[in-house]
């Protein structure tokens, strides 16, 4: 697996609400719970992400197409 | 360092931006729809220094109490003078390349753009004035580069002196981004402070990417270029 595909289905993941709740209490836990390689994530992206509040993650899985779209075409800019 | 924090959550979406600019870049129309575009960067451009005025006496109301919004006020002070008349360096641009006053004045501004501004006001308002410091670091914190705006250029044909706007921006905001960063590392924030910030760039990213895919997507239907096909 690599990074990218990780970092999306980490980015569907947190399109559930119920997984954000989690994810927010739990971040590597509740990852690693959905089949998620969170070694194979760059810590830095994993930390902000897992440092972010309910609100700040849902507004992050509303621009997740863009941001899914635009890893497809650009991975380096992220990663 | 809070400025850090900041960067690496935009970073996170900052994607979706470099996305939307390639497509609008690549459109096969964009010498027309370069019209469009201006019109949409003065769209938000203009409401710049109101959204910091707005911040900046809110800050000074609560200055005594709250040491957040005292730090703000000197900061804000002094890029409201910076940002002054830029949305007239706009509308020199449009009208090197035939586009009226009038007709740009005059015309709303997309539910997006409105979207991305009025968001702005809400925060400031009724969360907080550092909020406005999320929306001020994806807009200045990421100028379009030398190398984009020479393509533009290129794929546009258009003369030179209608990129005046984007080439002071390139040149401008590093060190823009530089004084935010300082201001935001001085600032004695709390997590809720770091949560409006978060959003309010988050929200930013994605309302500019929207905002360019809407360019992109409805192509020659925008007034601007389709009253240019009429005249060309």
């Amino acid at each position: 697996m690599n990074a990218v595909d990780e970092i999306n289905k980490l980015a569907e993941m947190l399109a559930d609400a119920q997984n954000r709740k989690a994810f927010v209490a739990n971040p590597g836990e509740t990852a690693e719970s959905q089949g998620i390689s969170v070694g194979d994530i760059p810590t830095e992206v994993f930390d902000t992400l897992a440092g972010m509040t309910y609100e700040e993650l849902r507004a992050i899985s509303m621009t997740r197409d863009v941001l899914m779209r635009a890893l497809g075409h650009e991975v380096g800019v992220i990663l | 360092m809070d400025s850090e924090r900041l960067r690496r959550k935009i970073e996170l979406v900052r994607p979706a931006l470099a996305a939307a600019g390639r497509r609008f870049l690549d459109h096969p129309n964009i010498g027309r729809m370069y019209a469009e575009y201006l019109f949409v960067l003065h769209c938000i451009v203009r409401a710049s220094v109101p959204l910091m005025r707005t911040a900046l006496d809110l800050s000074r109301t609560l200055a005594q109490s709250d040491r957040v919004a005292a730090g703000m006020v000197p900061y804000l002070e002094n890029h409201i003078l910076e940002e002054l008349h830029h949305d007239e360096w706009l509308l020199d641009d449009l009208g090197v390349i035939g586009v009226r006053q009038s007709e740009v004045l005059s015309r709303p501004p997309s539910p997006t753009v409105a979207s991305l501004v009025g968001a702005q006001y809400y925060w400031v308002r009724h969360s907080h004035p550092v909020a406005l410091m999320g929306y001020m670091a994806v807009l200045e914190g990421y100028p379009p580069s030398t190398h984009w705006i020479e393509a533009l250029v290129a794929a546009t044909g258009h003369p030179g002196e209608a990129f005046r706007t984007l080439r002071e921006h390139a040149e401008l905001d590093p060190g823009h981004w530089q004084e935010l960063a300082a201001t935001l590392d001085a600032l004695p924030l709390t997590d809720d402070h770091r949560a409006v910030l978060g959003l309010s760039a988050i929200h930013t990213v994605r309302m500019v990417a929207q905002a360019i895919d809407e360019l992109v997507e409805d192509g020659d239907a925008h007034p601007i270029v389709q009253r240019r096909v009429r005249e060309s």
